[in-house]
């Protein structure tokens, strides 16, 4: 008489599910804020800085500092990413502060003339053109702007990083969009 | 107040988010929809490596050194924040030295807070009866003003337990160039001992002040169940006065002890001259008696030689007075009763009684330990308070003026 098995037979094969690596602070995912930001907070910071290599040292930092500070992190001061946002801001303006000349010796403003007006499309022509309009804002338009189309934060999150309230941050952000379609057009 | 929005502000603010999102966007927004789809496509992408880089970094979690951290951070926080917080505690901890040696340990402040003082002149007690003469037992104006300079000589200050006056120095006012002198000393001494020891202790008060040749010139002892007094006029010789006041001192725990010196030779000095003053007579008498002619006036000098012999016998008993003063010492001692007192030599037992006072004690000094901690600490933080405050905000300065100045 053949024994009864009472545990589960003819699984073919075994499950093996990667398990997300959990951070030590219980409010913040690091490694998933990461991954979601990396590349808004380079693009942010570089939109500040207007220097490549300037925005990878900081952006680096900005994530080391964010690690090690990962704990302080608190959901009822806001979101993860206004909080990430807030440190890059800082690192971003202290090496500001540290190089004084950081903008002014950075990517100068896309020149118009060199790219060949009859062989580009319009489309490039417009970016370019775009390129060069946000190269003569200021920098807190700047900001503004890198937060909001570059970073990808919603108003409250720029208040927040900011230091403003969301009326205020509608209010700046509003007027470096028409700041940003005067330069395009005369531009 | 923030002012509100205006409904073209925050049309034109849809407008950008419903472009960014995807959405279609009024048509007289579709121009400003566009520009914030080119602004989104300016932004600035990492290189590959620099992303590798970053990511490697985050899987190690930032263990090792990376060379791009020298753009974190301002510098002065480095710097600060590896000394300001060890500079704080080292002030801290000075100023808590200085507050502490200022207010001073209360250890032992109580005996000295009540130890009373005591006229004291020179206090060399060997041979201080030597050369007393044999007066009047009656003072005279002369020994009265001596008496009275002497103790408008005198001087008092504290004497700590144990202490022994010091001799006065060589050509002092009170000085008239005797190698020798005279010196009357008394000392008072007030112990507190447990009622339960009362009668004990004063059984030993008696026992030393016999064992070191003294006698109890005066003695009141009442001891009850709840309580009890004790005093004593001891006569102890004043060469054993110093061993004396040791050996009392340790049958109880000293609340009060004073000592009291006072220079008596210009009396001993009287005393003498009056005994030699009426020797002198008498022989002189002795003569006149021998040359005596008539009844009458041996009469007249015998009874004269009476007269001076009492003289002699009365200036005789005088220096005996002052001899006595200057050998022995009157030594004062007050018992009471206190359910802390009394001496551990006496009873070695730790009661649980002790045990609630030495805890009261620790508990009373852990207090103030911990309210000077507080009244350091308060203000401190306060200041480290507004210190920070005020960095902080100097750094939030700094910051929007290095965006100003781009």
């Amino acid at each position: 008489m053949p024994s009864r098995l009472s545990r589960s037979t003819g699984v073919p094969t075994t499950v093996i599910a990667r398990v997300p690596i959990r951070s030590s602070s219980p409010g913040l995912d690091f490694e998933a804020l990461y991954r979601a930001a990396r590349d808004d907070v380079y693009a942010y910071v570089a939109t500040l800085l207007r220097d490549p290599a300037g925005a990878e040292d900081v952006t680096a930092a900005v994530f080391e500092r964010a690690y090690r500070k990962q704990r302080t992190y608190k959901a009822s001061r806001g979101s993860e990413r206004a909080w990430l946002f807030g440190i890059a801001r800082n690192a971003a303006l202290d090496e500001l502060r540290r190089r004084k000349r950081a903008a002014a010796l950075a990517a100068e403003p896309a020149d118009l003339e060199a790219a060949p007006p009859e062989d580009a499309a319009d489309a490039a022509l417009q970016r370019a053109a775009v390129h060069a309009a946000l190269a003569t804002l200021g920098p807190r338009e700047r900001e503004l702007i890198g937060l909001k189309f570059h970073a990808g934060l919603d108003n409250a999150e720029i208040a927040a990083v900011v230091g403003v309230s969301v009326s205020n941050a509608g209010t700046q952000l509003h007027r470096a969009m028409t700041k940003l379609r005067e330069a395009v057009e005369h531009a | 107040m923030p002012d509100p929005l205006s409904p073209d502000v925050e049309r034109e603010l849809a407008a950008l988010d419903d472009a960014l999102a995807g959405r279609p966007v009024a048509p007289d927004l579709a121009e400003l929809g566009e520009l914030a789809r080119l602004v989104r496509d300016d932004r600035a992408e990492p290189s590959g490596a620099f992303g590798a880089t970053l990511d490697a970094e985050v899987k190690r979690g930032f263990s090792q050194g990376d060379p791009r951290r020298r753009a974190s951070g301002p510098r002065w926080r480095k710097g600060w924040g590896t000394w300001l917080t060890p500079a704080l505690g080292a002030t801290a901890a000075v100023l808590l030295i200085v507050i502490v040696a200022v207010t001073g340990s209360p250890t032992g402040g109580d005996e000295a807070s009540t130890s009373a003082g005591g006229d004291q002149s020179a206090s060399n007690a060997a041979g201080q009866e030597s050369g007393a003469a044999a007066p009047e037992p009656g003072r005279s104006p002369g020994e009265g003003a001596t008496a009275a300079q002497d103790d408008a000589a005198s001087f008092a200050e504290p004497l700590p337990p144990g202490s022994v006056p010091p001799a006065p120095a060589p050509g002092s006012p009170r000085s008239d160039g005797r190698v020798r002198r005279a010196v009357e000393r008394s000392a008072s001494l007030t112990l507190a001992v447990r009622p339960r020891d009362m009668d004990a202790v004063s059984a030993r008060v008696q026992e030393v002040t016999r064992r070191l040749g003294g006698f109890v010139a005066a003695s009141t002892v009442d001891s009850s169940a709840g309580g009890g007094s004790g005093t004593f006029e001891l006569r102890i010789p004043t060469r054993e006065l110093d061993a004396a006041m040791a050996a009392l001192a340790r049958l109880g725990q000293v609340r009060e002890r004073a000592q009291r010196a006072r220079d008596i030779t210009a009396q001993a000095v009287s005393a003498r001259s009056l005994v030699s003053d009426a020797r002198t007579e008498r022989e002189s008498l002795l003569e006149q008696l021998g040359e005596a002619d008539t009844v009458r006036e041996t009469e007249s000098i015998r009874a004269r030689l009476r007269f001076v012999s009492r003289e002699i016998e009365r200036a005789r008993a005088g220096v005996r007075r002052v001899r006595n003063r200057a050998a022995f010492s009157t030594v004062g001692v007050t018992l009471v009763a206190e359910h802390g007192g009394g001496a551990e030599e006496e009873d070695g037992t730790w009661t649980p009684g002790d045990a609630a006072g030495d805890a009261l004690r620790l508990l009373e000094v852990a207090a103030g330990v911990a309210l000077v901690a507080l009244a350091l600490a308060l203000p401190l933080s306060l200041l480290a308070l507004a210190a920070a405050l005020a960095m902080r905000w100097m750094r939030r300065r700094r910051r929007d003026h290095a965006l100003e100045a781009v």
